[in-house]
């Protein structure tokens, strides 16, 4: 038993992906996925002030390398087009709350 | 019960949901709902003083506006604007020739909505058309020379009271309904309505500041802003407003605007012109 459980740890602990950070590519992808909801929210009038500042910081940190950083910021950015996409959604008929 | 009773019962149910979903208030319907909502909440602004916006309903900052008042800081601008507005083109017209009235005292009359363009028409947009359609180049939209003559025809208009009509025409009426959205929808990461601050918490402190109430808005623009050390459009302080609850603004005189500004403008209906002001 002791041994099996040693061997369950060591093959997760040394597996590729337990070692592989962040990659350029993965960044890359969350950056344009970003970019592609920024694009959609505007499209319905509704995109956030810095959505598009992050994604070039995002942009800017990943060409220096900074991977986990960039992760970080582009994560960021594609929240906040989600999130102005469910706005917009949400406020095509919620607008009528606030009329007196 | 028969089949045909049914039926007829289920038909007579889904339209009167149908109609009871797309039933809206008219503009004027919205109007008065809209002005009830202030006099309810500040009974003790009386008359017209609406159009002094937050100075009509904080005593402190009012007593300081009218020492501004002595010396107003829009003067300047409103003597440029004279100037420009009567500065004849390369073509030897001017302003006053694109005009109803030579282009005085005619500010409480826009934005309209342009039947035949089937759009609203701004009095900034109005002018910057007059000189392109007289081969001269358009100025910048939110502050400078625009903003001096958009002050010197307010200054001329000054008393004349608000009268922007909505025309019987569905684009009009889609153009003030998409003005209106924008006004009481929440936008940006703060999740804010223009309503937020300008109707529901007006009045309440934000940070040093009052907010002001909306009724009012439109009559006392272009203004002078201490904040902005110049005279500024109202489409300026759209944008401004927007990016302070985090939403991307709009660019000047883009149909967003300029349907919101149709929106404010007919809400003030009625409330006399007295731009340009002093704000801080």
């Amino acid at each position: 038993m002791k041994k099996l459980i040693i061997a369950l740890l060591l093959a997760v602990f040394l597996s590729p992906t337990a070692f592989a950070g962040t990659s350029a590519k993965d960044v890359q992808k969350v950056i344009n996925e970003a970019e592609t909801l920024r694009k959609e929210a505007a499209k319905l009038h509704y995109e956030w002030r810095d959505t598009k500042k992050q994604i070039k910081k995002a942009q800017a940190l990943l060409k220096e390398g900074k991977v986990d950083k960039a992760m970080k910021v582009a994560k960021h950015a594609r929240l906040e087009g989600q999130r102005a996409i469910e706005q917009a959604k949400r406020e095509s008929t919620h607008y009528k709350d606030l009329m007196p | 019960m028969n089949k045909q009773l049914v039926k007829t019962l289920l038909t007579t149910v889904a339209i009167m949901l149908a109609l009871s979903s797309v039933a809206q208030a008219s503009p004027e319907e919205d109007r008065q709902a809209f002005v009830k909502f202030f006099h309810d909440r500040f009974p003790n602004v009386k008359g017209d003083d609406w159009i002094n916006g937050v100075y009509a309903i904080d005593s402190a900052s009012r007593a300081q506006w009218e020492e501004i008042e002595d010396f107003p800081p829009y003067e300047i601008y409103v003597d440029e604007g004279k100037k420009l507005f009567e500065t004849k083109f390369a073509n030897g017209k001017s302003l006053a020739d694109c005009f109803e009235n030579g282009g005085i005292g005619i500010k409480q009359n826009y934005p309209y909505f342009d039947t035949k363009r089937g759009e609203v028409v701004t009095l900034e947009l109005a002018i910057n058309e007059c000189r392109e359609k007289n081969g001269e180049k358009p100025w910048g939209w939110k502050k400078g020379k625009l903003a001096a003559v958009s002050a010197y025809m307010a200054w001329t208009s000054r008393g004349k009271k608000t009268n922007v009509k909505i025309p019987n025409d569905p684009r009009a009426l889609a153009a003030y309904e998409a003005g209106k959205k924008h006004f009481y929808s929440r936008r940006g990461q703060l999740n804010m309505a223009c309503a937020h601050c300008h109707m529901h918490y007006s009045g309440n402190k934000l940070r040093a500041d009052i907010t002001s109430p909306a009724l009012g808005h439109t009559t006392h623009f272009p203004v002078f802003r201490s904040k902005w050390g110049s005279l500024g459009t109202l489409h300026r302080r759209f944008g401004g407003c927007n990016k302070q609850v985090r939403a991307k603004p709009f660019k000047a005189q883009s149909e967003e605007y300029r349907n919101l500004e149709y929106f404010l403008t007919y809400m003030n209906n009625g409330l006399p012109i007295n731009g340009p002001g002093a704000r801080k």
